[in-house]
């Protein structure tokens, strides 16, 4: 029987004790939100999500989804529990309320809404996340009729989103992408072209699909830079035909907008989650921002999927952990070391051994760290939409850093989080009873999807770190540098503070290293990227714990405050360490692969 | 024939003010003469075309002046009334229209006037010496050369020589010796041929881009954008260059060299293309920059300035593409053939513009020279381009060159036939050599006082190098330390170098340091991009050791136990002109851009720059005012960012002090330097660190009334008055008084705080990063 606790303790902690969330959203125009809004919101989707998510999960990577005729069938479990979503309003909370929706800030939407939706059940909660993607795209950058037209629909749920980038021939080279649109006399464009991967690309749990398509129109340049973005809904609705939606109207014959699902891939997880070909043909499309200037639109929702996704991980990676948790504290095998602990039983919990606890608590804690610069993102998702440069620009420099990092370290993390927590409990976690192997399958897309682990590290390392000669890096490492300087005053907070100065100086020597040699060969950078976005993780990560344990060591002797400074020590004797490792691999720069002689490999 | 002192210029257009005032750059005395204005009125200025020169002169940008005050060693005059002062003359050059017969008058004019060893020239561009010697008597003929400058005088230095059978080597090469040394100029001795080897075959590329831009439909920015950069020419191709010698002066070019040329001669085969949309132009005024416009017009109408281009066909103008190259452009950075080989459209344009160039260049030899070597460098530093044609052939391939034209149904010149197998340059122990019309292989004939890198890499290897710098034995006990990071900007490893440098000259027995490179920059500075990230990554300790270091290494070569010489050439920016101040003597090129310029990225010199302004500004009179005035003037010279535009001009703001010496002709930098090292090497004691006596308080007190002022009257911004204020606080002392002393290291720790502070502040960082992604200095 799968056990989850929704952590919203945790949450509560990371809101008001460290971040101050309420604070942060002064003058962003939530001037109702408050903490016990927050609170209430939490316990309210998490009573939601446990109740009525959490039981459909194992069913759905058992049943999963039907494909017969071009149609995708769902088990009437999911369309219920989806259909209870859209009544209790969780599916809009990030959502204007011009359209229906709630109007909270986004950092619950991107955050805690994600996690207690992906613990609870992955396959379902990929669906909205993705109606919210197309709905802020068209929000910010759609003409008005067609936001007024669409985003209620979105809003609402009653319709759902699809975000179609990938062809046959083109992943993560987009430019060569070969769908085409076709401009029209009344403004509209007929879009034909197949597109693969698209996940939620046809179901039966809404009345209508609003695909976000990249095309190409004539006339533009080759690559990305002639890359432009449409909307194209599944079905054209009756109400346009008789011209009854002003500016949209358009004279059609049919509601059947050429948009089919020729296939659904058979995959490794996230069973009730359909990835479908689509074909469109000489569909019926609206250019949604500048001709030509799809990509930067794309990469605005593409960057709020990849913190979705980092939140995936962690949303698997934590119910993983409590489920392994919960088995072992029955679950009991040979004796401690030091001498037996509990006599009375014919073998002592498996808790005394050091190894289980290495596994569980690397989970527990990487868990925690994750959830903090998760909250810290959220937070800065709301700010760089800030009307006052002083707080949006720094904001935009920490989203460009972290979103890479919470992309591929988080979910690096969560896929050896899954793997640990299978190993803890043995033959019992290999088997699908105890839900762990079904978590262990579903993680793994989130190191693939939305731009591998791989283009995040080069993404960091190519760009970020280069965009303005570092200039991003100034908003992250003085603040920081003060930071570290500030706790100097307090030897208590040595144990943090000093290998957390250590991380950093070793960040920017690493850094200065790999822009200095990256200037004479590409390859350097590209070979040390992902050693390098870990290695960044660990330091950002070693700041939520330093920040986390300066809080609690004022409230030492409370259970929850001194376990926090236990995981914060843990964190910095037993995981961090690898940053000597990373650092080594790191300057060993491209030669070890790209010497290698390649018809030996 | 006399030594050269005193110039008479005929004919005071652009090229004739431009050649008068670089004489007067080379310290001579320059006569100026033009007609009489036809239509001049009673009492009028009969000297008034001459006059107007000088005027012009002031103007013009580029400057033709290295120094305003030279415009005083010229004096203007007529040719009715100061013909008798020619007798005072040592060389009288010609440049007048490009008519025989104008020309024929003006040298029956001037025969009777002319002292007996005087040189006459031409700077006919076309026109046969043959010709031009018809009529003159035998003595004057022997005297008689053309001298055939490019546009502008001062900063091409390429001249054309062609002289006759009654000219004696020794008159000759007493005037070549003029050119180069006095006027710096690299000397390439042509055959009497039409158009020499520059404009023959440049005028024959740009007749041949003209008509396969027309045959093909090409726009100007696609033919520009395919046949400059990625081919190795400047961005100006060909309608650009068009537009910037003006185009007015093609029809005459075109004219002279198709009378003047046999028949077969293949550019009969491209001209006349285009020729009727030049004339509809020049009557029209679009004659290029110095008209309303060419090829290319800069449109301010709506306010902003947008570059515009002529559609060829229609003669509209609409805003220019920017990114008209074809795919294949991007080909030429992995080499010529890549390009060429490409199968878009653009590199078909290109093969064939490029094919038949290339053939007509091996036509050339022997007619016009018999040194393919000299073809190169006269295209190299006459028309700009990275290589000359037979260093383009050699790096396609001499044999690959063969089999496209057979393949493409030309005829191969029997140059090309000859070095079949191999390539026209070869080095040949150590020396470059090429290949003559007979089939021989000789070596590079070149003043003996040219020293080039290159020469020290071809003979051998460096004794020490990294990516920044390297150090080369230069013979004679010299070292030299060559930077060639980009932009040769100082980093850390430059710096290391300079200082291994020191450490081998002091422990081995080396008689001095030259610091040299064969780049056109001799350093733009530091490297700031470095700088910036350590600052933005807030690696506080990476940038106080940069600057630490920077200053220990300049101490070093200050103090070293050997001379030290810097050869100064282009670009010695910030870090740059500092390694110039802290060197024992500087050999300057005379086109030494040099300045302090720190406070335009919003910091102050900190490698010692601001002692050793401080330190010579005291020392050597320069800055009068008492004991304040070297104060206010290293205060204005550094804060203003003041950037001498010639050697000249640097030795009266104190960049360059009246010991250091200049260098007229780049080619001759490097040894002359080389000299100055072994000079000052004998019986060589480093200098005595300088002693400060510095205001202190009352000081600052007085500079910043100073900028308050600017800051009113809108001349300085807020971000200016910051970055004064921490220029103040160092070149004032500090907390110190006029009776306290005060050590160069004193100085140095107020340069380190005050960068310090300034690489915290975000203002200064915003006008770093600008300069970086811009080029140009933002004034916040």
């Amino acid at each position: 029987m799968v056990v989850w606790n929704p952590p919203v303790r945790e949450y509560d902690f990371l809101f008001n004790e460290i971040f101050d969330a309420i604070g942060s959203m002064e003058g962003l125009g939530f001037e109702d939100f408050d903490a016990d809004f927050l609170a209430m919101l939490m316990e309210g989707w998490a009573t939601h999500t446990k109740d009525v998510w959490l039981p459909i999960n194992a069913l759905g990577d058992k049943e999963g989804l039907k494909f017969e005729d071009g149609h995708i069938t769902m088990p009437q479990e999911f369309k219920d529990a989806y259909r209870k979503g859209i009544e209790e309003g969780w599916l809009s909370t990030a959502c204007k309320p011009e359209h229906g929706g709630m109007g909270v800030p986004t950092f619950f939407q991107a955050v805690t809404w994600a996690e207690f939706g992906t613990s609870a059940c992955m396959a379902l909660s990929v669906l909205p996340a993705l109606s919210i993607g197309v709905y802020e795209v068209l929000a910010s950058n759609g003409r008005q009729d067609l936001i007024d037209y669409f985003a209620p629909h979105l809003a609402s749920g009653e319709w759902s989103g699809t975000m179609c980038l990938t062809e046959p021939h083109a992943g993560t080279d987009l430019g060569i992408i070969s769908s085409k649109a076709e401009p029209q006399d009344d403004g509209t464009y007929r879009i034909s072209g197949t597109k693969i991967f698209i996940t939620y690309g046809e179901h039966d749990m809404v009345d209508n699909i609003v695909h976000l398509v990249l095309a190409k129109a004539p006339g533009g340049p080759d690559g990305s830079k002639g890359i432009s973005l449409f909307l194209v809904p599944k079905y054209l609705p009756v109400e346009w035909q008789s011209g009854g939606v002003e500016g949209i109207s358009h004279d059609l014959v049919s509601e059947n907008n050429g948009v089919t699902c020729s296939g659904s891939e058979e995959k490794m997880g996230i069973h009730a989650s359909p990835t479908c070909v689509m074909n469109f043909d000489e569909s019926v499309g609206w250019l949604v921002g500048p001709l030509h200037g799809g990509m930067p639109l794309m990469f605005q929702m593409m960057n709020r999927e990849r913190v979705a996704t980092g939140m995936m991980g962690l949303g698997l990676g934590e119910i993983a952990y409590q489920n392994a948790l919960a088995w072992s504290r029955e679950r009991r095998q040979g004796r401690d070391l030091k001498g037996t602990s509990d006599p009375n039983e014919r073998a002592d919990n498996i808790l005394v051994h050091p190894d289980v606890r290495r596994m569980l608590l690397e989970a527990k804690v990487n868990n925690e760290g994750c959830r903090a610069l998760a909250v810290w993102t959220g937070i800065l998702l709301d700010q760089m939409h800030s009307d006052d440069p002083e707080i949006a620009e720094p904001a935009e420099a920490l989203v460009a850093l972290f979103t890479p990092i919470v992309k591929a370290h988080f979910t690096d993390l969560a896929c050896e989080t899954a793997s640990t927590c299978m190993q803890v409990m043995g033959g019992a976690g290999y088997c699908s009873e105890f839900g762990v192997e079904q978590y262990y399958r579903d993680v793994r897309i989130s190191k693939i999807w939305e731009g591998t682990n791989g283009i995040q590290a080069l993404d960091l390392a190519g760009r970020k770190i280069t965009q303005g000669f570092g200039k991003n890096l100034r908003h992250l490492l003085w603040p920081l540098t003060e930071f570290i300087e500030d706790n100097r005053e307090n030897p208590e907070m040595d144990e943090f503070n000093k290998p957390l100065h250590q991380g950093v100086r070793g960040l920017q020597q690493i850094t200065l290293l790999m822009i200095a040699e990256g200037m004479a060969d590409p390859h350097f950078l590209a070979a040390g990227a992902t050693d390098y976005c870990r290695y960044f993780g660990n330091v950002l990560l070693a700041y939520m714990w330093a920040k986390m344990a300066k809080v609690s060591l004022k409230r030492k002797g409370e259970p929850f405050y001194d376990a926090k400074l236990a995981s914060a020590r843990f964190f910095f004797k037993r995981i961090y360490p690898e940053t000597i490792s990373l650092a080594a691999k790191i300057q060993s720069g491209p030669k070890p692969l790209m010497d290698y002689p390649e018809a030996m490999m | 024939m006399i030594e050269i002192q005193r110039v008479a210029v005929i004919g005071s257009g652009v090229m004739g003010a431009g050649i008068a005032a670089h004489c007067a750059n080379a310290g001579c005395e320059v006569l100026l003469l033009d007609i009489v204005p036809p239509d001049i009125e009673e009492g009028g200025d009969r000297n008034a075309f001459a006059q107007s020169a000088i005027q012009s002169m002031a103007k013009s940008n580029p400057e033709m002046l290295m120094h305003p005050d030279y415009s005083s060693r010229i004096k203007v005059g007529n040719l009715e009334d100061d013909l008798h002062q020619l007798a005072e003359i040592d060389w009288v050059i010609e440049v007048v229209l490009e008519r025989l017969d104008i020309k024929h008058q003006v040298y029956s004019k001037l025969a009777a006037h002319l002292n007996p060893e005087a040189v006459l020239s031409s700077n006919t561009s076309t026109l046969p010496r043959s010709a031009l010697v018809e009529g003159m008597n035998q003595n004057l003929a022997s005297r008689f050369l053309i001298t055939h400058f490019f546009n502008p005088p001062r900063y091409l230095p390429l001249l054309e020589v062609v002289s006759g059978s009654e000219v004696s080597d020794d008159f000759l090469s007493r005037f070549t010796q003029f050119a180069d040394v006095r006027l710096g100029k690299q000397v390439v001795m042509c055959n009497d041929r039409p158009g020499f080897i520059g404009n023959r075959l440049g005028v024959f590329f740009v007749q041949r881009a003209i008509y396969e831009t027309l045959q093909r439909g090409f726009t100007v920015e696609q033919a520009d954008a395919m046949l400059g950069l990625p081919i190795g020419l400047p961005k100006t191709a060909v309608f650009g260059l068009m537009d910037l010698v003006g185009i007015d002066l093609i029809p005459h070019i075109m004219e002279s060299l198709l009378t003047n040329l046999n028949d077969s001669d293949a550019i009969h085969r491209f001209a006349g293309e285009g020729g009727e949309m030049i004339q509809q132009m020049i009557a029209d005024g679009y004659t290029g920059r110095k008209g309303k416009g060419g090829f290319y017009r800069l449109n301010t109408d709506e306010g902003q300035r947008v570059k515009e281009a002529r559609n060829l066909v229609t003669g509209e103008y609409a805003p220019a593409e920017r990114k008209a190259a074809f795919l294949s452009a991007k080909m030429g950075k992995q080499g010529l053939r890549r390009l060429l080989e490409h199968p878009d459209e653009g590199a078909s344009f290109v093969r064939e513009i490029l094919l038949d160039t290339l053939a007509y260049a091996a036509t050339l030899v022997p007619e016009v020279t018999d040194s393919v070597a000299d073809v190169d460098l006269a295209m190299r530093i006459g028309y700009n381009w990275k290589k000359g044609p037979f260093e383009m052939i050699d790096q396609l391939g001499v044999d690959w060159l063969i089999t496209a034209l057979e393949e493409s149904g030309r005829e191969v010149p029997p140059l090309l036939l000859l070095a079949k197998g191999s390539t026209f340059h070869e080095v040949i122990n150590g020396e470059p050599n090429y290949l003559v019309s007979s089939g021989d292989r000789v070596v590079l004939d070149r003043p003996p006082e040219t020293l080039s890198v290159a020469d020290l890499k071809r003979r051998g290897s460096p004794l020490e190098k990294n990516p920044s710098a390297s150090i080369w034995d230069a013979g004679d006990g010299v070292l030299l330390v060559e930077y060639h990071s980009k932009m040769n900007a100082m980093d850390p490893m430059s710096m290391e170098m300079l200082l291994s440098a020191v450490d081998l000259a002091e422990t081995e027995d080396w008689k001095g340091i030259l610091i040299a490179n064969d780049g056109q920059n001799f350093c733009a500075g530091a490297n700031l991009g470095l700088a910036l990230f350590a600052v933005n990554l807030g690696a506080w300790k990476e940038l106080e050791q940069f600057i630490a270091l920077g200053q220990e290494t300049y101490s070093a070569l200050k103090y070293a136990e050997v001379p030290v010489v810097s050869a100064s050439t282009g670009m010695c920016l910030g870090g740059g002109c500092e390694v110039l101040l802290h060197s024992d003597a500087v050999q300057a090129h005379s086109e030494s851009y040099i300045g302090l310029v720190e406070v335009g990225v919003g910091i102050i010199p900190a490698w010692g720059g601001c002692k050793e302004m401080l330190g010579r500004l005291a020392q050597n009179g320069y800055a009068a005012g008492g004991p304040m005035g070297p104060v206010t003037s290293a205060f204005e010279t550094i804060g203003l960012a003041k950037v001498a535009k010639s050697a000249q001009q640097a030795q009266d703001i104190g960049y360059l002090t009246h010991n250091d010496r200049i260098t007229m002709n780049r080619s001759r930098l490097i040894n002359d330097a080389k000299q100055l090292v072994l000079e000052l090497s004998i019986d060589y004691e480093p200098p005595t660190p300088h002693v400060f006596h510095l205001p202190g308080r009352t000081g600052k007190a007085a500079l910043a009334l100073a900028v308050a002022d600017l800051r009113r009257s809108g001349r300085a911004t807020p971000h200016d008055v910051i970055v004064s204020d921490a220029l103040a606080e160092i070149l004032s002392g500090g907390d110190t008084d006029m009776v306290d002393i005060l050590t160069e290291e004193d100085v140095l720790e107020l340069e380190r705080e005050a960068i310090g502070r300034l690489a915290r502040n975000e203002d200064s960082l915003e006008r770093m990063e600008h300069m970086l992604v811009t080029g140009k200095p933002l004034r916040n």
